[in-house]
């Protein structure tokens, strides 16, 4: 037990020795690359919690994503002298908002009724994206927001138009925001979530109430979306409405499936490899002929589970669940 | 534009036109949710898939016709290779599976679409007999718009005579009512779902080819499509042909119409029904299974 702590303590310095370094030996788009990588996988985190946590298949996630990319957008873009900080908190919140008020419809329908009405809610905003021009400009979309000038981090001044910084800076926030998770996740809270993913009516049974824990998990994993629609507001620099579409939030279904990493970091090599592949799939298509990488990875990603009946969904995290339940 | 009865009527044509195309679509759908239970979000890309094979038949052969039969049969095939080799393999796994295996058949064939075919639209031309327009009472309507109310009418009739004339279509209903206790009545059920899953997507090919030519053939046909047929399976509750129907020409007429009226609502609008049909009323509005 000991030696299995002690190896994964190494094996946790090691990697954030090389995250740390990554900046000092990469390239400067390898970098930008690799901030994306962080907050779609962020992104994934979230619908990690919804899906595999709580076994809530949802169609609406990408809602929340540009629900904290818009908000924390417009609310830096209009108030004066709004902290950086205080702008992703308001992204964060706002989804966290969305999602209580549309989670608290949706978690009362089960199966095929809940992920199409978390469709309908996906489409609803994102109509209102498209359409309310003034406000989200459209499809324009809204224009640069990274803040020009240093910001104030209280011991410091963080310089955020350079793009190590801006790495730093968003590792930073992915993962303060993966440790909450992951302690979150080992609270009784998180065992009441696997409780009702594994067996709802013996949650029920047993005196959880099923639809405040699904309701609590949903905002949850709506606060961590829009936090990473936050992040890739501030970085990719403009917000488009096509990231509500119900054909993006497949980023987030692909990065939560694979199961052979640690719980909770378990997106995180789906996260890296999608995006390797749209970076491959751009620069060297013409390199590696027509082969559909995109169908390729569709095909490993989605309907692995299906063919070699794998169960991605029974992971660690489900043991002590079922514990709880066979008491 | 002002507004006169006769453009009143021909966007109400307009409406009735895309309404009998959705519902073309959506019939499969809800047939299939009906028996299954599963929802084939794979569905709308077998209606692309439809329209992209329709068009390299027209293109090779130059024969609109021979499109119009041959792609609905290839793609009707090919939706009972997925029911046979992935649907019903997943089936043991749950319902979230069955919904992921499906998003996965999706997305796939919506890459191999563009692999081989290109991410770009392909137009298709209608047929020389209906290329022109027709006139009636000073009013001038497109012929092909006009075929596709006659095909999708045609379809809406052979359907119903199928499920409510014929032995199989009885076998059909039952299987959407109970299919556990129809298999007990020993009646082959895997085989009937094969059977609907296959006739659902060849019908959703049949709406590709007729849409090519309407709606023009591009690679996000399959997700605008999806899209609302789902609203259209949702209002008319799921496994009801005849609130497939209703439902297809109630969007038809609420996209026409709210183009003309509240361009900016008509969306809004749309999406906000599917969500309160399924929090008030999730059967919908003739669906009988919650």
């Amino acid at each position: 037990m000991s030696r299995s702590i002690f190896l994964r303590g190494v094996l946790l310095a090691g990697v954030a020795l090389l995250l740390l370094a990554a900046p000092r030996v990469l390239s400067i788009v390898q970098t930008r690359m690799l901030t994306e990588i962080a907050y779609f996988a962020l992104f994934a985190v979230s619908y990690n919690f919804l899906f595999g946590w709580a076994g809530l298949l949802s169609f609406g996630h990408a809602a929340y994503f540009g629900l904290g990319a818009y908000v924390t957008a417009i609310s830096l873009k209009h108030v004066a002298g709004l902290h950086l900080l205080a702008g992703i908190g308001l992204g964060g919140l706002a989804a966290a908002l969305g999602g209580a008020v549309i989670g608290f419809f949706c978690v009362r329908r089960k199966g095929s009724y809940f992920a199409l009405l978390t469709l309908a809610f996906n489409q609803f905003l994102w109509a209102i994206a498209w359409k309310w021009r003034e406000v989200t400009g459209g499809d324009d979309g809204i224009g640069r927001i990274t803040p020009k000038k240093p910001v104030d981090m209280g011991l410091f001044y963080l310089d955020l138009t350079r793009i190590p910084n801006k790495y730093y800076f968003t590792m930073a926030v992915v993962v303060i925001f993966l440790a909450i998770g992951w302690y979150l996740l080992r609270t009784p809270f998180g065992n009441t979530i696997q409780a009702v993913k594994v067996n709802e009516e013996r949650a029920a049974f047993l005196g959880y109430n099923v639809n405040r824990s699904k309701l609590l998990i949903f905002t949850l994993s709506a606060f961590y979306a829009g936090i990473a629609g936050s992040l890739f507001a501030l970085f990719q620099g403009f917000r488009r409405h096509q990231r509500h579409r119900a054909g993006d939030v497949h980023r987030g279904a692909l990065h939560g499936i694979p199961r052979w990493y640690w719980i909770l970091l378990r997106p995180h090599p789906g996260s890296c490899h999608l995006r390797l592949l749209h970076g491959l799939d751009k620069q060297h298509y013409r390199a590696l002929g027509v082969f559909p990488w995109g169908a390729f990875h569709h095909s490993g990603s989605l309907l692995s589970p299906g063919v070699h009946r794998l169960d991605p969904l029974e992971g660690e995290g489900c043991v002590c669940g079922r514990r709880m339940i066979r008491g | 534009m002002e507004l006169t009865l006769s453009s009143i009527v021909i966007q109400a044509l307009h409406g009735l036109v895309y309404g009998m195309l959705l519902f073309l679509v959506a019939s499969g759908l809800t047939m299939v949710f009906g028996m299954m239970d599963v929802l084939n979000i794979a569905h709308a890309a077998f209606y692309m898939l439809g329209a992209y094979i329709g068009s390299t038949i027209l293109v090779v052969t130059g024969s609109f016709w021979l499109a119009l039969i041959l792609a609905p049969i290839g793609v009707g095939l090919l939706g009972a290779l997925v029911e046979r080799f992935f649907l019903r393999k997943v089936h043991v796994h749950g319902h979230a599976f069955e919904l992921l295996i499906t998003f996965g058949v999706f997305f796939v064939v919506g890459e191999v679409v563009k692999w081989i075919w290109g991410n770009f639209p392909r137009s298709m031309d209608p047929p020389g007999i209906l290329s022109g327009s027709l006139h009636w009472m000073g009013m001038t309507y497109p012929a092909y718009r006009f075929f596709i109310l006659v095909i999708s009418a045609l379809v809406l009739l052979g359907l119903g005579y199928v499920f409510l004339r014929t032995r199989l279509g009885l076998a059909v209903r039952a299987a959407v009512s109970d299919a556990s206790m129809v298999n007990a009545l020993g009646i082959n059920v895997p085989r009937l779902f094969l059977g609907v899953f296959s006739g659902g997507t060849a019908l959703a090919g049949l709406a590709g080819v007729v849409a090519g030519p309407f709606l023009s053939t591009y690679p996000g046909m399959g997700l605008d499509m999806m899209v609302d047929t789902f609203v259209v399976v949702v209002v008319g509750g799921f496994g009801s042909l005849l609130g497939a129907f209703v439902a297809s020409l109630m969007i038809g007429e609420l996209q026409s119409f709210g183009v003309l009226f509240i361009p900016r609502l008509a969306l809004v609008f749309q999406f906000l029904l599917m969500a309160i049909v399924l929090i008030t009323r999730p059967t919908g509005l003739f669906g009988e299974k919650v």
